[in-house]
């Protein structure tokens, strides 16, 4: 073991130096303001490649051990989730057919089109975004203004969105306005 | 029949000026110059570089004029990304409409209209007037903001 000792020593040093050296440089980047913090000025690929890996691994590690409700789609339950969806939500995200409105659209990370995230994500993980909500992106926590059910209803309901065409959201919409066109209301929903 | 039914209204040309509707975009465009459109340029060098030896630029492309560094960011800012994907922008790996890449060399805009610069601007100023059935919506896109994105987009391979 004699002659792994000064190497052990010598390493640990090197790397102490190294270690010094990027807190410094992190510190001067820091100081100096050098990141562009501006919402036009996209993040490099692999700092959003990171990010997005790092966002997805926590979302996974969290939603470990919530369970969805067996009755999940239940109609009423979808019920109650679009007409929160519709609320809250399209503002940021869009839906079929529909645009984000204008600060959903100048946010950077851009809220995700929730169709995509139907998709990609577990019901549970789901459930634990909109409780919880992601720090630095602009994603609000909704756990001070819904209950768990309500919660469940919103995940219930996002699960049914890629399921739905522009044409059959805007027909739902329209249902929830209480207005019945005569004729087909292409684009004229906001 | 008491009357006809009328028509949706469509909002080509009928409205506002367009450019305005987006006011932290429009204002902010002059000092976009620098730092905010390093990434841009750096994008759009290396698409150029790309294209070299292929004999410059088509008549059509002169025609579109619009400025593709801006339009870069004006994909971001009217959350083209959140959809498509799109070489250059960085973004989610979303798939929710088609990827843009190579859209320069596609025959059809949404399989429905020729693709000209032309059809181009009309497309993304009012998708929803071209193909209502489609899960694109009209973005509020200006006139100005829709040439330059167009410029961009006919820049990639
Ligand atoms: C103020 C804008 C805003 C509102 C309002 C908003 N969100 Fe978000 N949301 C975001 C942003 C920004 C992100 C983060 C996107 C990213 O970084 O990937 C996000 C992320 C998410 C995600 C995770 C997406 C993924 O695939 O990782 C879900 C799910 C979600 N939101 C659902 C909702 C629901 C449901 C509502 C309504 C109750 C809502 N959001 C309201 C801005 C918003
Ligand atoms: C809500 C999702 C969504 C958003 C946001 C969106 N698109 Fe689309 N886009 C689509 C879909 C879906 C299609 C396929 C349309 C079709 O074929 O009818 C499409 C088609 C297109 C096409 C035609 C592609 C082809 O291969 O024919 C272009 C070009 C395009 N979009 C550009 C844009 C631009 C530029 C923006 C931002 C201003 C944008 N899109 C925003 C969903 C979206």
């Amino acid at each position: 073991m004699q002659p792994f000792k000064p190497f052990f020593v010598h390493g640990l040093i090197a790397l102490a130096f190294l270690g010094g050296v990027g807190a410094i440089g992190a510190g001067l980047v820091v100081y100096f303001g050098l990141y562009n913090v501006a919402a036009v000025d996209q993040h490099t690929s692999p700092v959003y490649a990171v990010l997005d890996y790092a966002l997805a691994q926590a979302i996974r590690q969290r939603a470990k051990g919530i369970e969805p409700p067996a009755d999940l789609s239940d109609p009423s339950r979808t019920d109650t989730g679009f007409m929160l969806f519709r609320k809250h939500c399209v503002g940021c995200h869009g839906a079929p057919g529909v645009p984000p409105g204008d600060a959903g659209k100048g946010m950077l990370p851009h809220p995700t089109n929730l169709v995509e995230s139907a998709r990609g994500l577990r019901p549970e993980e789901i459930f634990w975004v909109v409780k919880n909500g992601i720090k630095m992106t602009g994603m609000p926590a909704w756990q001070f203004r819904f209950s768990d059910p309500e919660i469940w209803a919103i995940v219930a309901f996002l699960r049914e969105l890629p399921s739905l065409s522009a044409d059959e959201y805007r027909a739902l919409e329209w249902e929830a306005r209480g207005v019945v066109p005569l004729t087909a209301p292409c684009g004229s929903l906001r | 029949m008491a009357q006809a039914p009328r028509l949706p209204k469509r909002h080509v040309g009928t409205s506002a000026p367009r450019g305005e509707r987006v006011p932290g975009f429009q204002g902010h465009s002059e000092n976009l110059g620098d730092r905010g459109f390093r990434l841009g340029r750096l994008a759009l060098a290396l698409v150029a570089l790309g294209s070299c030896g292929r004999g410059g630029e088509s008549t059509a492309l002169r025609e579109l004029g619009g400025d593709a560094v801006r339009g870069v960011v004006a994909l971001q800012q009217y959350s083209c990304a959140s959809c498509h994907h799109i070489p250059g922008i960085v973004g989610a790996t979303t798939r929710v409409g088609p990827s843009l890449g190579g859209i320069s060399r596609r025959k059809y805009i949404a399989g429905v209209l020729p693709n000209t610069p032309d059809n181009m601007l009309r497309w993304l100023q009012d998708p929803v007037a071209i193909a209502p059935r489609s899960a694109m919506p009209n973005l509020g896109v200006s006139e100005r903001d829709a040439r330059d994105i167009a410029a961009y987009l006919y820049r990639l391979d």
